[in-house]
């Protein structure tokens, strides 16, 4: 067999088309399902949970660590992250945000832990 | 999705740090995680930078620092495929055989998930005396009783430096040394000599390197058991010992081969073993927790930049009867210079020390007729020692 052109700029084709679909269907399942704030609640620690809801609170606990309260209409939850996850002066009050992370379960309530935070 | 502003991102970064000697992936991604990134967008960042310049890093290998190949026995075999006119086919040759190792890579690499912990165990104790034998053999290939000792010279002069320089003070210490041993002596030498380039023809060419790509995705994926074992020309030479290369283009396809499935099993060592053996990995651990699920899509990733820099690097073959008319001498001229601010920038006036003493050392092969790989004692002298210090 020869290989020209024609054919290395179709194994790069394919390849590119494969990994593309692999990496929509791997983020898609990686990303968890978005639910209200009682029902993060409600889950089991460590279960993955993406949350929306507004900005009531901001707390910067150390040089390093944010803790910010987060209410929608079905309740309130702390989430707490490191600062490299997102700059808490860019936030504000009443602000809406997106709070992926884990759910943690401290001196009987539940708090997040969040991986990511999307203002 | 911003997972693929990220990837874009990446993808731009490391074919400009593939294109441009003496900067590596990893320099940009050391810069990159000083910056405040939300994390999981600096990964894909990271990975896509890895990947662009996996692809990209063999352009500047053919075309920049060609050294006379009158004078300077240790002619690369890209730049010898250039000198024959031949430029075109190395640079298809790279882009098949990474699109191919890339693809057998991925589909091994759940095998290379139950088989790491187990070959890890088994090799984790054998770590020294696998070392030891690895340069021994390294030194042996070189045949001629004067090259050996040559190359000993070589070797042990760089792991001696090497064992000075990562215990040195001095931030990013490696950025210099490694840039002195490949890149600055290469530039050095080619500016030193005025090599006449001949047209080159782009002609359709035989699938030969079967064997070598398989070859290479096997080594690749063993060589991210051992520490200090990372270069792909490296691990190339371990490969002489049960390969023939009939022309430049196999070795093209065994080295090109390697940088793809040492990149993706990367992810296996890491996943399996708790081990990164590549600066990106070790960035990328640092930034987002890594396990199985959340490792896929940043493989992915690699994938879609690799075919995606690939069809950038066909582009590029297309061009390569006019990459020669430039006038590659001043070009080298400048890089000089622009690695020399670089390195001052990033690791203050010691840095430029650890590149002159580097350069040097970087130059010996070429003069005294071994192979490059020799340098690599720089990271296999300090991993002995430290493998000798868990024995004793």
């Amino acid at each position: 067999m020869e290989i020209d052109e024609r054919k290395t700029a179709f194994l790069a084709i394919f390849l590119a088309v494969l990994s593309l679909f692999l990496l929509i269907l791997f983020i898609s399942s990686s990303k968890p399902a978005s639910v209200s704030i009682a029902a993060a609640q409600q889950m089991p620690e460590n279960s993955p949970v993406s949350i929306t809801g507004r900005v009531e609170g901001i707390s910067i606990k150390s040089m390093e660590y944010v803790s910010l309260r987060v209410c929608d209409n079905t309740g309130c939850i702390t989430a707490n992250f490191h600062r490299d996850v997102y700059n808490p002066f860019l936030l504000s009050m009443g602000q809406y945000v997106t709070v992926i992370g884990n759910v943690r379960a401290y001196m009987n309530a539940k708090t997040l832990s969040a991986s990511q935070v999307i203002a | 999705m911003q997972e693929f502003l990220a990837i874009l991102i990446g993808a731009v970064l490391g074919i400009f740090s593939g294109l441009v000697p003496g900067v590596h992936s990893n320099t940009i991604t050391s810069i990159l995680v000083q910056l405040s990134i939300d994390p999981s967008f600096l990964g894909f960042i990271i990975i896509a930078t890895l990947a662009g310049h996996t692809v990209f890093e063999f352009l500047p290998a053919i075309f920049l620092g060609i050294p006379d190949e009158n004078t300077v026995v240790s002619v690369l075999p890209g730049q010898r495929m250039l000198l024959q006119g031949r430029s075109a086919e190395a640079i298809r040759t790279c882009a098949f055989s990474l699109l191919l190792s890339t693809l057998l890579s991925l589909m091994l690499f759940p095998l290379s998930l139950v088989l790491f912990p187990l070959l890890f165990s088994f090799v984790e104790p054998l770590m020294l005396p696998f070392l030891l034998a690895a340069s021994l053999f390294l030194l042996l290939t070189e045949k001629e009783v004067q090259k050996i000792a040559f190359a000993s010279l070589i070797f042990l002069l760089s792991g001696t430096f090497g064992f000075f320089v990562l215990n040195s003070p001095v931030k990013d210490p490696l950025f210099p040394a490694f840039t002195g041993l490949f890149a600055m002596s290469s530039l050095i030498a080619s500016v030193r000599t005025k090599q006449e380039l001949p047209e080159q023809k782009d002609r359709p060419f035989n699938f030969d390197f079967l064997k070598f790509v398989a070859a290479g995705v096997v080594l690749g994926m063993l060589a991210d058991l051992f520490p200090g074992i990372s270069a792909p020309a490296q691990i190339a030479v371990f490969a002489s010992a049960f390969l023939v290369f009939g022309e430049p283009r196999h070795y093209l396809a065994l080295v090109s081969s390697i940088a793809a499935s040492h990149a993706i099993f990367g992810f296996s060592s890491l996943i399996a073993i708790n081990k990164a053996r590549m600066g990106a990995l070790v960035a990328l651990r640092d930034v987002v927790e890594i396990s199985l699920p959340t490792a896929l899509p940043y493989i992915a990733a690699f994938a879609l930049v690799v075919g995606l820099a690939s069809l950038a690097l066909l582009f590029f073959s297309r061009r390569a009867k006019e990459l020669v008319k430039v006038n590659f001498t001043h070009f080298n001229l400048v890089l000089i210079f622009y690695i020399l601010g670089l390195v001052l920038i990033i690791c203050g006036p010691a840095g430029i020390i650890i590149l002159a003493a580097s350069t040097a050392i970087g130059s010996l092969p070429l003069f005294l007729g071994v192979r490059r790989t020799h340098v690599m004692g720089l990271i296999i002298v300090p991993s002995i020692i430290a493998a000798a210090g868990k024995v004793f």
